[in-house]
Formats: structure tokens, sequence, C-alpha cells
């Protein structure tokens, strides 16, 4: 029988920020509303609300995924990234958030979590992209201030500094 | 002053101010914000474009679960004592009367337990309309045989004008407005050589802000109110309230946190009016959350159509110039009252004319309703008005940046009589994009494909017109900091910028400065954060009021120390005489006792007002932007590839050089957008691609093979240690320097944005016969 | 042919779900079923569903399809080239299946972003059915079938019927084939985008060339080898033109194209 659930409650267990979380939810409940009303992560922004623009980029296996687009019962045993488990326990900025703010690369920062997400996925795969690779993979999401150009050098600057190690 | 001192942090690459909250998902948006109680606002829109509302029947939808308030317009008299609101015209009512003027026009609002339940009962309100002719342009708004969209007039004002400008409210039928500007004398076109006639579109963008129009209000007991909103101008914001619900100002508070963009779409009345009814009604808070869809059918940038006609002589020296504008205004006047200001008086570009003349008129149409856009006007003036200046050259057989460099008014001259000088040195700046795209060198292409270079200078007056702001600057007994002012940091890096500016003052690190929330309540006044101005106008009042902090400390001290301010200097909350350092916190304890003291610094500007010039006040400051392009189009096909873009802006003095480059290139990429591919397309009065998918905007591949921005620091602007204003001159140039790139590849001359393959082959194969 | 948002219907978001009874199945039968019970509607990589909540869709229940294996991956036989409809857009242009229709993986490769090829899958991509989806573009210049199943019914229809059939006894796709006979390789043009696309297929002796916009279903042309580009091109209907693009541009550009694309694929065979 592939019946989960009858009257639309169920229960999500996952991976949340390297915690484990289980959530007692509904069937019709979209990542992004869980996480910005239900848990207070109000990091992961939503905009278009059709999977367009990548505001509300979240990494699900280590992969960027749009939570306005993503039902709750999706992410059962899999591993979610938001933009609050990026830095450190200790609050010490990833390099991508420390390359970002270095380099401007934001304006009225709304798309600003889902960037760094989309970056933290592009360099855990390819430590060393060339600017093609870069351009290829920002181009998933939309940025309406920046003009894009500070995004792509934050991103190359963030590679350069993690292959490089942490600076003695 | 410390103006002569090497500088420590203006201008220095300091990490900016809301770095850390933005990298790290804690800034918080008005979206973020949910109050215990709150309720949840939903508004029913009209399906027609023009209809008169019958009746409405929200019976059925009151009666559902979880609904606390459900209103239409004509049930409004009750809450409210103003109905309509308006920036110039008071005639975009809060919910419809009698009749709607787009599809979109809100007719009736909801407030639920959820969004979902004020939705579901949206479903079940009954509205009969009786459907009038639509006008879903220009043409037909303007047609003999229109209807017309307001039998009864609303009413409006017409600002004070100076020397040369006009204006009228309603001159003709579906007109809201008409503004004039002349100056000199329409006779020396006869002793032109030639007189150019030339007739220009423009197309229409949404702002697409990631953060939706939302806001959070709340009316409390006692007819006291609070509205967090994401918004550009809190201040007549305020006043607008306070109008509509006749309260007074010192009851409303007007709070903005961080603002997720706006691009001019923020300003006035969006969320807030029908909030503030529905809060009124239940006496609970109300947040009110539009769609990025609804976005769509809330405000957008004019369309237009731009006829110039201008007189030159055979060796390209400009001589006149008359401009006849029309603005697709959509359903109600908005700003559009202000935009034709400035569309009108902008239109002649940075040239010398002896003589200029413009009209430029509103026109409503049923759609939706136009307002701010970055650029305001001179977007569309520079399109028609740059495009023209290459079509008049090339017939003249003259080379088109010579011709613009014979024209161009001279730094400190005057842009017209009354005017201030202009702060830039545009010819500078010409030739920096000229060199950079390679202007001159030879234009080798692929086989099928020709090469060309074009060049384009935006023009704006910057700074705004009527624009006084205040700050407030206080520093407590430890040499905290707190910078209160009116400008909304919407990502332009207001915080930062003017933080820098008052930590410079006061020589204290940068991290010593905080940025107070904004509340109407009790922050200083600021007309809006709008126009390029906040570091040049409410950049000096930030400036005067740490100025004013520093030298009352400096006074202070001098007295306690029994020597003279002069001999002191304020370096980390430590008062430096010669080699001695004395730190400030005891010497205020002793002074004012052990609880302490906070110095409390004001400051003030705005721009004189001076009926000399022509928009009542001298312009603050000139925001110049120059964009050179390099491209290729294929002959066959009409496909453009950009092989270089350069853009560059004169800062004045870069008070933060990375945010001034950011504001450039994304103004400059969206240049590249209007120019190329995004725009609302319409089906009659139907916007067809009013959503995240079909409206295409810039993405990171939409970039050209060579972007390149040059900041120009030339040193003339009257803001802080000599800054201008930045953010919307290097968008102006872009379109016209494409198209005149693709006339100087293929010769063919396109007239209507976007650019088009199919404009541009239609044209190729006419050329051909 | 306008999807624009009813503007009824632009306040909705996903919030407006009640929540429902959720199926997750493990075989096609079960989905079936479970399609039956509840008449419910299939949910896979979710990125065309929930641009259906916006406007409008509100499912009674949800079958949840991800799971079932029998939909994914890519075989050949003697019929063809078989792929699941589950596939993602990456998972297709990674398997090495595909090498079978050169130019296929290119192709493919280039539809969507980085972020929705993780996402969005071959049957979401068909089975919105909106005109600017490239999945239907390319695939009806490949000459492929859809496999819609149904408890009582299994159809194999080609892929550009789907626009127009009536799928209320075969709701669920199953898996598209594309017939591998006369060695068929693929070009497609989309830097024409958002204006049009165009997609060619050669197959042996014979052409088949679609052309697509934002607004119109995809139009396709056979023709032989030895066609001319222009006059495959004038066949466009009367009525191919939206309010982006005029038919003649399309002729005209499209031609051009055409030539193009035919060359392309000398060169490749």
């Amino acid at each position: 029988m592939s019946l989960i659930s009858k009257d639309g409650a169920l229960r999500v267990a996952f991976t949340l920020n390297g915690r484990e979380t289980t959530v007692e939810t509904v069937t019709s409940r979209v990542l992004s509303d869980l996480l910005r009303d239900d848990m207070n992560l109000k990091g992961t922004r939503v905009s278009c609300g059709r999977t367009v623009c990548g505001a509300c980029s979240v990494l699900v296996d280590g992969f960027p995924r749009a939570a306005c687009s993503t039902f709750a019962f999706e992410v059962e045993g899999r591993d979610v990234q938001t933009i609050e488990g990026v830095e450190a326990p200790d609050g010490t900025l990833d390099p991508v958030q420390a390359a970002f703010a270095a380099k401007s690369a934001f304006q009225c920062g709304f798309c600003t979590s889902g960037m760094i997400l989309l970056a933290k996925s592009l360099l855990a795969t390819h430590p060393d992209p060339d600017r093609a690779t870069i351009i290829a993979w920002i181009s998933s999401n939309i940025c309406r201030c920046t003009g894009y150009e500070l995004i792509v050098e934050a991103v190359q600057d963030a590679a350069r500094a993690m292959r490089e190690g942490p600076k003695s | 002053m410390s103006d002569q001192k090497p500088l420590r942090i203006v201008g220095q690459p300091v990490e900016r101010a809301d770095a850390h909250a933005k990298v790290t998902g804690r800034a918080r948006y008005t979206v973020d914000l949910a109050k215990p109680g709150m309720l949840h606002a939903k508004v029913l829109r009209s399906p027609h474009a023009h209809a008169r509302v019958v009746s409405v029947d929200i019976a059925a939808a009151a009666a559902m679960p979880g609904v606390r308030a459900v209103t239409t317009g004509p049930q409004l008299a009750e809450w409210v004592a103003m109905p309509v609101y308006g920036y110039f015209i008071k005639d975009q009512p809060i919910l419809a009367m009698d009749r709607v003027r787009y599809e979109g026009d809100m007719v009736a609002a909801v407030a639920a337990d959820t969004e979902a339940q004020a939705n579901a009962a949206l479903a079940l309100i009954r509205v009969e309309y009786a459907a009038l002719p639509d006008l879903p342009d220009i043409d037909a708004a303007l047609d003999t045989d229109a209807p017309d969209l307001f039998p009864e007039t609303p009413r409006g004002v017409v600002p004070p004008y100076g020397q040369g400008a006009s204006a009228q409210l309603w001159p003709r039928k579906n007109v809201c407005y008409a503004f004039r500007y002349a100056s000199g004398n329409a006779s020396v076109f006869e002793r032109c050589d030639h007189v150019f006639d030339d007739e220009f579109r423009f197309s229409r963008m949404n702002h697409l802000h990631l953060e939706p129009f939302v806001c959070v209000a709340e009316w409390r007991e006692g007819d006291e109110i609070e509205v967090v909103t994401s918004c550009q101008n809190p201040f007549p914001l305020r006043k607008e309230i306070a109008r509509i619900f006749r309260l007074a100002e010192s009851r409303i508070s007007v709070k903005v946190p961080f603002v997720g963009g706006g691009f001019g779409a923020k300003n006035n009345c969006k969320t807030e009016p029908i909030a503030l009814v529905l809060s009124k009604m239940t006496g609970r808070p109300v947040r009110f959350c539009m769609t990025m869809e609804e976005g769509f059918l809330t405000n957008t940038q004019h369309a237009a159509v731009l006829k110039l006609k201008t007189g030159v002589m055979a060796d390209g020296t400009l001589v006149a110039r008359q401009s006849h504008i029309l603005l697709d205004s959509g359903a109600y006047s908005d700003a559009s009252p202000l935009v034709a200001e400035k569309a009108g008086y902008r239109v002649s570009g940075p040239y010398r004319y002896q003589h200029v003349e413009s009209l430029c008129e509103c026109v409503l149409t049923t759609t939706t309703p136009a307002g701010p856009y970055r650029g305001f006007g001179g977007t569309q003036a520079t399109w028609a008005s740059e495009s023209q200046i290459d079509m008049i050259a090339r017939r003249l057989g003259l080379d088109p940046m010579e011709m613009r460099l014979k024209n161009l008014v001279a730094l400190h001259e005057p842009w017209m009589p009354g005017e201030s000088g202009v702060d830039s040195d545009m010819a500078e700046g010409l030739a920096l994009v000229a060199e950079e795209i390679g202007y001159d060198r030879p234009r080798d292409a692929a086989p099928g494909w020709s090469r060309g270079r074009g060049l384009a200078i935006g023009f704006k007056d910057g700074g705004g017109v009527n624009k006084p702001a205040q700050a407030r600057v206080k520093v407590s007994t430890g040499g905290d900091i707190h910078l209160m002012c009116g400008t909304v940091e919407i990502g332009q890096g207001a915080r930062t910028a003017l933080a820098q500016v008052v930590a410079e003052i006061l020589g204290a690190p940068l991290a010593r400065v905080e940025y107070l929330p904004l509340d109407t309540r009790y922050t200083p006044f600021d007309q809006g954060t709008n126009a390029s101005s906040a570091i040049t106008v409410m950049g000096q009042a930030v400036q005067r009021a740490a100025v004013s902090v520093r030298n009352q400390v400096l006074q202070m001290a001098a007295e306690h120390l029994g020597t003279d301010a002069a001999a002191l200097e304020l370096e980390d909350w430590t008062i430096r005489h010669g080699n001695e350092a004395h730190p400030l916190a005891p010497m205020i304890m002793h002074i004012y006792g052990g609880t302490g003291f906070e110095f409390t610094g004001d400051g003030f500007h705005k721009q004189a007002n001076d009926h000399q010039a022509p928009l009542e006040t001298k312009s603050v400051f000139w925001e110049i932007g120059w964009a050179g392009v390099d491209l290729s189009v294929d002959r066959e096909t009409g496909q453009v590839k950009i092989h270089a873009l350069a853009v560059s802006g004169d800062a004045g003095r870069a008070i933060h050089r990375l945010v001034c480059r950011g504001q450039d290139e994304g103004a400059a990429l969206m240049g590249l957008g209007q120019a190329l591919f995004e725009q609302m397309v319409y089906d009659g009065s139907r916007l067809i691609n009013g959503e995240a998918l079909m409206y295409r905007v810039p993405l990171a591949e939409d970039l050209p093979d060579r972007f390149t921005s040059i900041l120009q620091e030339q040193g003339h602007g009257p803001g802080p240690f000599g800054a201008k204003g930045m953010g919307e001159g290097t968008m102006l140039p872009v379109p016209p320097a494409i198209a005149n790139a693709i006339e100087d590849a293929v010769g063919v001359r396109i007239r209507d944005l976007p650019l088009t393959p199919e404009r541009i082959l239609s044209a190729i194969v006419a050329a051909q016969g | 042919m306008f999807h624009s948002p009813s503007a009824r219907q632009v306040a909705r978001t996903p919030a407006d779900l009640a929540p429902m009874p959720l199926y997750r199945p493990e075989t096609i039968s079960e989905a079936l079923a479970a399609l039956h019970e509840s008449g419910g509607t299939i949910y896979a990589g979710g990125t065309d569903f929930f641009a259906g909540v916006r406007q409008g869709l509100s499912p009674k229940a949800l079958i949840w399809v991800a799971a079932i294996a029998e939909m994914k991956g890519c075989t050949i036989d003697s019929n063809g080239l078989h792929m699941g409809a589950l596939n993602t857009h990456d998972e297709s242009v990674a398997a090495p299946e595909l090498d079978a229709v050169p130019g296929l993986a290119e192709a493919w490769s280039k539809i969507a972003t980085v972020r929705i090829r993780h996402q969005a899958t071959l049957g979401g991509n068909l089975m919105a059915r909106r005109e600017r989806y490239e999945l239907s573009i390319l695939l009806t210049a490949l000459g492929a079938t859809a496999r819609m199943v149904g408890p009582e019914l299994q159809v194999d229809m080609p892929v550009q019927d789907l626009w127009q059939a009536d799928l209320e006894k075969t709701p669920l796709l199953a898996s598209i084939t594309i017939p591998l006979d006369n060695a068929p390789m693929l070009a497609y043009e989309r830097s024409m985008r958002p204006t049009f696309t165009q997609a060619l297929c050669r197959r042996g002796q014979a052409l088949r060339c679609v052309m697509a916009t934002e607004w119109l279903q995809p139009w396709f042309k056979d023709a032989p080898l030895d066609a001319d580009a222009g006059q495959m091109m004038s066949g466009l209907p009367a009525d191919f033109h939206d309010p982006a693009v005029s038919r003649a541009h399309l002729v005209r550009a499209g031609s051009v194209f055409l030539k193009r694309q035919i060359a392309r694929l000398e060169d490749l065979a």
C-alpha cells in the first residue's frame, strides 16, 4: 500500500544544518514555509514562488533546490542546509560568505542566501571553476541589483581561499 | 574640518555595514515580520481592463471560517476620511469605488487568520461588472472616440515651477498632466542648416524587486498606528496615511527595516492603506504581502512615444530642439506627473542649445499604473535623445563622438539658464568608455556578421527637487555613535556610506557607528530614498550633524583643558592635545556627572529655493552615465552579439568604491536587459508575461564577453568629501549606445525598444530594398 | 496560448493547499491504483507542479512518484532509446545511451539552469504542456513517442500529440521512446530565445524541423534531405505568430538557421 498519509498529517525526519530533526507537519506544507514560519529560519527568502528566481535556494544533499517548490515530505531522510547552517558553530564565516562580504557581492541582500548556497554547491564539486562555469551556475538565480560581476568575482575569491586553506 | 587630512575611512575598502547580516541570512526585512494575533490580507482583483462595478456581494465571503473582515470601495467611507491617494493627483482609490480601470485593479479586501482562508473567501465574492471599452495604449487613449477614464476629474496640484517651466492638470481627455519647458527663441530654427524630425518608442519594464510589496499594519487602541513596510519614502507615506485617515502625523509610526530592492516601485501607498483599514476594522495587526505576480499588477515603468525635432548647423553645432513626449501612465497618475517633469526637462541631454522646448504628457491607459523607475524619465529621454544625436551625426557625415564633443556643456557651465553648473567633465568620461571599447579600432567581424561601436551619454539632474533632509548624530559618554536619518537601506549601501562619513568626521572606527532603525516618530525628516540623493543630500545633512557633535565635544574639552578648540583633535573618543591624550569618558563624567551625557548634533540640507531655476531649485548635482558598446550583428538573422560593454559613472569622490561599482554595474545590466529583451508583453490590455518564468530579466549568462565599469572620481561633487550620487546614471546610456552601435555595424536605425533581432532584420531587409 | 496568471488567482501561494492524502507508490501499478482511489495529482520534481498551484491547481491528493524505479533510467533495445519519465535533465544528459543520438545530449544540456536541471524531470517538462518548455521541441524533432499508462489502457503516442490528447484514461507518462532507425542526429538552435528556438533532426534521407516560440506550441515539418530551407519554413501556418514575434520574421530568420543547421548535421554525418 502506497498511502503514506491519509489525513494529510505526517512526520518528517531529516538532517537540518547538521542536526537530526523531526517535525510534525502536513503533506501540503512546502519546505520554505516549514523553515520560515514553523522553524523561524527566516534566512531562506521567498520571491517568485515558482522555482525561477532561486532566492529560496537551500541545499538538499548538497545541491541547490528551490524551497518554495519542494514539499516538506520530500526531504525525509535527506540532508538540508540553509544559510543559517553555513557559518561555523563558533560564528566564523564560511569562505564563500567571507568573500561575498569582502567583495560587496550583494546589495539589497534578498538573493544573497540563495547565491551563497549556490556557490557553495558549485565549489564543493568544482574547486577551481573557470569563469564560464561560475556564470553557468550563478545563472540559476536572479540578482536584480549587482549586475552579477561582483558575485562572479566573489566566487573566484572564495575558490582561491578554499584551495589555499585558512590564512596563517 | 578634517578634509585636508588623509582619509581613514572614506574611500577605504571597509566591509559594508550590512555585510554580516546579509551573508549570514540574519538581515530582517518586512516580509520576515510576524506579530502575535496577526491577520492576513488578500485582495480581489478585476479580471476586466475597464468596467463599471455594478454590484459586489461579500456575504458568503464574510461567513467563511477565519474571516475577520471584508470590505469594498463603497464601504470604506466608514473607515477612512479620503478613499483616494496619489502623488500630485488624488485619483487612485484604495479599493475600486464604481469602476475598475485595469486588469488587476483592487476591488475587495479580506482579512483572515491565514492567507489560505483569505484567499478562499475571495473566491466567494461575487462581482457584477459591466464591461467598458478598454484603452490598451497611448494611441487608443488619445483617440477622439475613446471613453473618458475619469468622467469626474480628480483633484490635484501643480507645484510651483521656475524660469521656463510650467504644467497643467487634465489638459485634454485621458491626459492627467502636461509639463512644459522652454528656453530661448524658436526663431533660431530658421537659420539652422538642417532640421530633423524623428520619433522613438520606449518599452516598459517591471521593477522585479525580489522582496515583494509587503507591510504589517497595526491600528492600536486610541487611534495610534504603526506600519512596518517595505518602502522607499516613509515620510511622504506617513503624510498620505494621515490624510487618508485624517489622523495627526504624530500618531503614526512608519518603520522601515531592510528593503529587498525597489528600483523606484516602493514609493508611496502600495499595501499600506488596505492593511490599515483591515486593522482598524478588526483591532488586530494585519499583514498584507503581495505575490510577485501581484507586483506586476501594481507598478511599472512608463512606455513612451518621443518625437524630437532638432535643428543643427552643417558642422554639427546643435541649435534647437523641440520635443513632444507621451508617457503611458497606466490607469492612475501615481508618480507620472513627476516622471513627466523629468522626462520633459531632461530630453535635450548634455548638450548646449540656443532653444529648447518640450512638452511631456501623461496619458492614462487601462494598464498597470506606471510610476517611478530607476532613471525616472531620464531613461526615456536618453533613449530618444542619444539615438537622434547619432543619427544626425551620420546624416551630416560626422563622427558621432566628435559631434558629441563639439556640443557638450562644459564643466561648471550652467546646463540651462538658471541652473547649476554641470559638475563632471563629460568629455573626459566619453573618452574613457571610447578607449575601453576600442572605438577607433578596425571593425573586424566573423563572416556574415558586421561589427559596430556606439557611444551614448546618460544625463539627468540628480538629487531631486524640493528634497529637505535632516539627520541627527548622538554620541554617548563612552563614544557610542548613533546615526539617525531617514535614508532607507535598499541595497545601495547608504548605511555604510553615511556611517563612513560620520566615522571619518568623528575620528572613530566605523564599527562604533550604529545606523538606528528608521521610525518616522523618532527619525529626523527626509523626503525619500530616491533620485540618487542619499549621499549628496542626506550626506550633507549627516556631515553637518557629525561636525556639530565634533565641535561640541572639542569645545567642551577646550574649556575643560583651558585651551582653544582649534588646538585639539578628536580621535577614537580621545582628545589629542599635542602629545597629550585625554580619554573623553572620564572627562565627560567629570563635567556632567557619573551618569554621563549624550552629545547631539543635528544636520539639515536643502538646495535653496530659486525661482530663476526651472524646477524652483537648482539641480543638486548632475548624474552622468557614459556607455560604449562593441558588437557584431548577424546580417542574415538580425542577431546581436555584444563583445564589450563599458560603462562609467562619476562618483565625484567614492565613499566606498565597491558599492559604487555595484551600483554602476547593476544599473548597466538593467539597461542591457531593456535594450535587448526585457519587456512587459501585452495582448491588448492584458499583461501576458506577468510572472517570473515568462518575464525574462538579465541573468549572469547575459553578461557581455567583456563588461567593464570605470569608476571616475572627478572631485566636483557637492556631497561630503566631494561625493556625488550614483546608481541610475549608467542605466540610461546603454540602450542608445547599443542602437548606435547597431547602426554603425549594419547601417540601420532601430527606433523602438527592445532592439529585437526581428526589428533589426526587418530594417536590414528594408534597406536592401 | 497565454498562461498569464488570471487576475483572480495571482494571490495564490502553496499555503492555500489543504493537507491532503499522500501516496508514495513504488510501482506504476501502485501509482495507478492510488490515482484511481484518490483522484489525485501526480507529483515528481515539483518545478512545474507549483507553477500550476500558483495558477489554481488544487489537488485532491498527491501521488508522489519519485520512488518508482521502473520510471527511471535509460535503455536501448530494438525499438529504440527508452528514457524513464522520472529522469532529471542531469540524469538524462549523463546517460551514455544518449550517445545513440548524436547532438541530443548537447542540446539537452543547454535547457533550463544548473539548479533546475538537477530537479526537473523529463515527465514534468512534457506533461506541463507549456509552450516554452523545450523537451517537447527536441523530442518532437526526434519522432519520440510517449508511453501513457492507465489502469486499463496503455498508449504510445507521438509526443506532439500530448498537447491535445485526452489523458483521462491514461494519465501517467511512464517513459518516452526515441526510434533509432536510420541513425537520427539532432541539431538545436536556442540562441534566439526568447524569440524562437529551432530543432532539426536528420534521419537517413529525411529531415524534421521544429519551430517554437515562448507562446506557440511547437510546429514541425517533415521533408526530404535535399529540401530547401526557405520552402520548409514557408509552411509555417498563417497564425504562427505571437505578441513578441511575427510570422514573417520566423520564416525569414528560421530559414537562415535551418540552412545552417542542415549544414551542421551534414558535417556531423
